[in-house]
């Protein structure tokens, strides 16, 4: 099968997915596993189209002219939409085996349009990344759009997912009316709506317009990626779809924002000036930061997750950003190394976000609880999901030997690169980022703690975390998948960043190669002396250390002794004993108190008559912390934009007569202008 | 469209018929007379597209005089008179501008038409029917007055459909009558609209116990 057939496979196999979906509703197991079956299929079909494209470098052109008059359909697949399909496919097919399982949570209420949204989704992504054309791609788009706002509303009885979705929509509207912006004023300079006639004419545009289109595509783009301070949807709208769907919106859909930001950005307008880099790599900084700030004090595990997706954005943001700084100084070495960290981080994003969304969705299916301060102990219930959950969570904090260390580490290299190759207050801007980095790093470890700990250690703190059972074998198998991937990026990345310096080679017309010597074990960047390193030889010493510890200590020799924890005399341990949550993140708080403006609330009840006013009885406080860009930025603009709203009503009193005067009279002044 | 020459004087009388027929439509203040004047207009019509069926030669054209009398002429007239008889109590039209002074509006929307058909024919190359398409827009810009300037729906739904007669004639005019596919697809427009705004109406009736559609403002939220 050539590359165009499995281009069409995968989108029919989609397509029928989503048809059997509502059609087999009648029977909700037959519905969900028919349209998994087919996400597999499409899944698997569009990892060998992106292996294909990936590995020989030939790009993959197909037209559809004649489909609807006006437009072209016109899809192009090169090395970069194939490494984003690659993402899409590799997360469509662990979603799938993953819905076998946990679907069975939402046979009562319609299963079937699951699938329908679910593969439609998949399909409008796919149809986004390989677009070669502004009209296909902002019809796929909007098509994106809709689907996961569906997703996002599937409960559709919960006001919450009903107001998250909401949110949602008007937002990525709003942003759709920046990029649509964008491609007006490209057709109005190249006439046309081809993204070759873009890239051709780019070159004659005015720097003036460049930059107010590179204004309009990270306003667009970056307000579906979720970067500070357009992101207040995300947190809301990602937790409150199923479990798998999050997984897809946080390890994809946002990732196809910054596809859109890559190819338009860097590809159609050939980069640009130094300011662009800087204002990415700002946004970038504050997203990273703030992510993980608000992460720290979230304790909804879903929630707490989409915050860290904003976090991550910004790192695979940093990666992009000093790749358009290098560019606009001419390095285009550094800007390989930097731009592949970034899609590294990507891949990487997308694999262990998608793996601690798949296992929140775990706890949840088995205990219905997502505030974390009610879970607990669930390692001796769920030993499986604990571990998958545990190896996302290092993966995320960025440590060694999971795929999170290796891409952060080449961001790291990139950003410091900076220092040899600019000048200015530019030279030690990159490194200040770099710093940023490594502490957004640090905070993600804290909250990671704070997140694998009260979900998984301790005692339970709540009923239903006491009879949680461990999820079966499909959801395990998907987590399983994922978690190895981590783990096989982690130590043996060469391969895959061998096709994403490809990918970045023809982007930016330069060589980027991280072999040396011995190309399988070490890594090193553009082969500098300076900087080279060795996952697999870190993994093995790490592991011949810890294993001669563990030897050496003769812990396998001895005998092991269970008793109970010493409760420091008192009998019995019990939950209310533990560490919680908010515990944990009130350091934090109050180092950060300026930026999480928190609020407090003491309230006193006083014991009865005659120990008044002395001896307070009980003593509540109740802390919350509060979102400065909500309140000093949403808010006032949404009270201006219904003080607008509230002056123009005036226009609809609701009588039909009126309306059609107003046509009418349009009509006549119509009539008299058109001379 | 040498063979028009004949034809045209009387197509101009027939259209300038159906232009009184619509100031008829303006000044009268019964329902019924309002709904046969409407069937005599559209029977002017039925005849303009038979005579235009010979003279220009296109021949699909003697299909739509068939749809005109069917649809216009007959059934959508029945079909207002039966809502007239049985919904309405009062068979007067409720005018927001009364009679004397919508005829004068009207004939200034005549005047309107004529001045806007110069600019009209400026865009336009080859030949056409000169005083028919200015009547043409004459008669779309009186049934959306009609529209707007009464109360109740029925008149709303006749002003509609003199706007429809206004479309095919012009239609007919400039283009010597547009693909056959295109009529067919405005006539069952026409008829779906009316079969619609014919629920409609009884539910107006059974929400508001009246045809009046100035009350439908107390539905604004």
């Amino acid at each position: 099968m050539d590359n165009k057939e499995l281009f069409i496979f995968t989108n029919l196999l989609l397509l029928l997915g989503a048809l059997a979906g509502p059609l087999l509703r009648r029977s909700p197991s037959r519905s969900s596993y028919t349209a998994s079956a087919f996400t597999l299929l499409a899944g698997i079909c569009g990892l060998f189209l992106s292996f294909n494209i990936l590995s020989t470098g030939k790009c993959l052109s197909l037209k559809f002219p004649n489909l609807i008059p006006w437009i072209s359909f016109s899809f192009f697949l090169d090395g970069l939409a194939a490494f984003f399909l690659l993402v899409i496919s590799l997360l469509a097919v662990v979603i799938s085996i993953y819905s076998i399982g946990y679907n069975s949570e939402f046979y009562k209420r319609g299963v079937g349009l699951l699938g329908l949204g679910i593969n439609l989704f998949l399909l409008s992504m796919i149809g986004v990344v390989s677009a070669d054309n502004a009209l296909v791609f902002l019809i796929f788009w909007e098509m994106m759009t809709l689907f996961s706002y569906l997703l996002v509303v599937y409960e559709c009885e919960k006001e919450e997912s009903v107001k998250a979705g909401l949110i949602y929509i008007i937002m990525a509207h709003a942003g759709t009316a920046f990029i649509i912006a964008g491609f007006l004023f490209l057709y109005r300079w190249s006439g046309s709506f081809d993204f070759a006639v873009f890239r051709t004419s780019a070159s004659n545009l005015s720097g003036g317009l460049k930059d107010l289109l590179f204004g309009l595509f990270l306003l667009g783009f970056g307000m579906k990626a979720g970067i500070v301070p357009l992101h207040i949807w995300l947190p809301r709208a990602h937790p409150a779809a199923p479990s798998s769907v999050s997984a897809l919106m946080s390890g994809v859909m946002i990732k196809v924002a910054i596809y859109g930001l890559v190819r338009m950005v860097m590809d159609l307008l050939g980069g640009g000036s130094l300011w662009w880099g800087v204002t990415v790599l700002a946004i970038a900084s504050a997203s990273a930061v703030l992510g993980v700030l608000y992460a720290l004090v979230e304790h909804d595990l879903k929630r707490l997750l989409a915050y860290h997706s904003v976090e991550n954005i910004g790192i695979i943001l940093m990666g992009v950003g000093a790749s358009m700084v290098f560019v606009s100084v001419g390095a285009h070495g550094p800007a390989g190394v930097a731009l592949v960290a970034g899609l590294f981080h990507t891949l990487n994003h997308a694999l262990f976000k998608g793996l601690l969304f798949l296992g929140a969705g775990s706890v949840v299916y088995s205990t219905h609880i997502k505030n974390i301060e009610e879970l607990g102990g669930l390692v001796k219930k769920m030993p499986w999901t604990a571990l998958f959950f545990l190896v996302g969570a290092v993966s995320i904090c960025g440590l060694p030997p999971f795929n999170g260390f290796v891409s952060e580490w080449i961001t790291f290299q990139g950003l410091l690169m900076g220092f040899g190759h600019l000048d200015g207050s530019v030279k030690v801007f990159l490194p200040v980022v770099a710093v940023v980095l490594g502490f957004s790093s640090a905070l993600a470890a804290s909250c990671f703690v704070k997140a694998f700990g009260m979900t998984f250690l301790a005692l339970p703190r709540s009923e239903h975390a006491r009879h949680a059972v461990e999820v079966p074998l499909s959801m395990r198998l998907s987590m399983g998948i994922l978690a190895a991937l981590c783990f096989l990026l982690g130590v043996m990345p060469q391969y895959m960043l061998s096709l994403t310096g490809g990918v970045v080679s023809t982007l930016l017309h330069t060589e980027v190669s991280f072999g040396s010597g011995y190309g399988w074990l070490t890594l090193a960047p553009l082969q500098l002396k300076l900087s080279g390193f060795s996952p697999l030889g870190v993994f093995l010493i790490v592991l011949a250390f810890t294993g001669g510890l563990f030897i050496a200590l003769g812990i396998p020799y001895r005998k092991a002794l269970f008793g109970e924890t010493w409760g420091c005399g008192i009998p019995a341990l019990v939950p209310r004993m533990e560490y919680t949550a908010t515990a944990f993140s009130k350091p934090f708080i109050i180092i950060f108190r300026d930026l999480y403006k928190t609020t407090e609330d003491v309230e006193r009840i006083a014991s009865p008559a005659p120990l008044q006013p002395h001896f307070i009885r009980i003593r509540r406080h109740r802390e919350s912390a509060g979102h400065i860009f909500e309140r000093y930025l949403y808010e006032p603009l949404i009270q201006a934009v219904m003080n607008i709203s509230n002056k123009v009503k005036i226009l609809q009193p609701g009588s039909i007569h009126l309306y059609l005067l107003y046509i009418f009279i349009t009509l006549i002044v119509l009539l008299f202008w058109a001379k | 469209m040498e063979n028009l020459t004949g034809v045209v004087p009387t197509l101009d009388k027939l259209a300038t018929c159906m232009l009184g027929a619509a100031m008829i439509m303006v000044m009268c203040s019964r329902l019924v007379t309002l709904v046969y004047v409407y069937a005599f207009q559209s029977l002017l019509l039925a005849i303009t597209a038979l005579i235009a069926t010979f003279s220009l030669n296109s021949h699909h054209l003697i299909w739509m005089v068939f749809l005109i009398v069917a649809l216009k002429v007959v059934a959508i007239p029945l079909v207002l008179l039966e809502i007239t008889a049985t919904l309405t109590i009062k068979k007067e039209v409720e005018p927001y501008v009364e009679p004397r002074v919508s005829v004068l509006v009207a004939s200034g929307l005549v005047i309107l038409a004529y001045y806007t058909e110069r600019y009209i024919l400026q865009l336009h190359k080859g030949e056409v029917f000169t005083h028919c398409l200015a009547t043409s827009i004459a008669l779309i810009l009186i049934g959306f007055f009609l529209m707007i300037s009464r109360k109740k729906a029925i008149t709303q739904m006749v002003g509609l459909l003199t706007m429809e007669n206004g479309v095919f004639l012009s239609a007919m005019t400039l283009t010597s009558g547009m693909p056959m596919i295109v009529e067919l697809g405005i006539s069952f427009d026409v008829l779906v609209g009316i079969l619609i705004m014919g629920v409609f109406v009884f539910r107006i009736r059974e929400t508001f116990a009246s045809l009046d559609t100035s009350k439908l403002n107390s539905l604004r939220g």
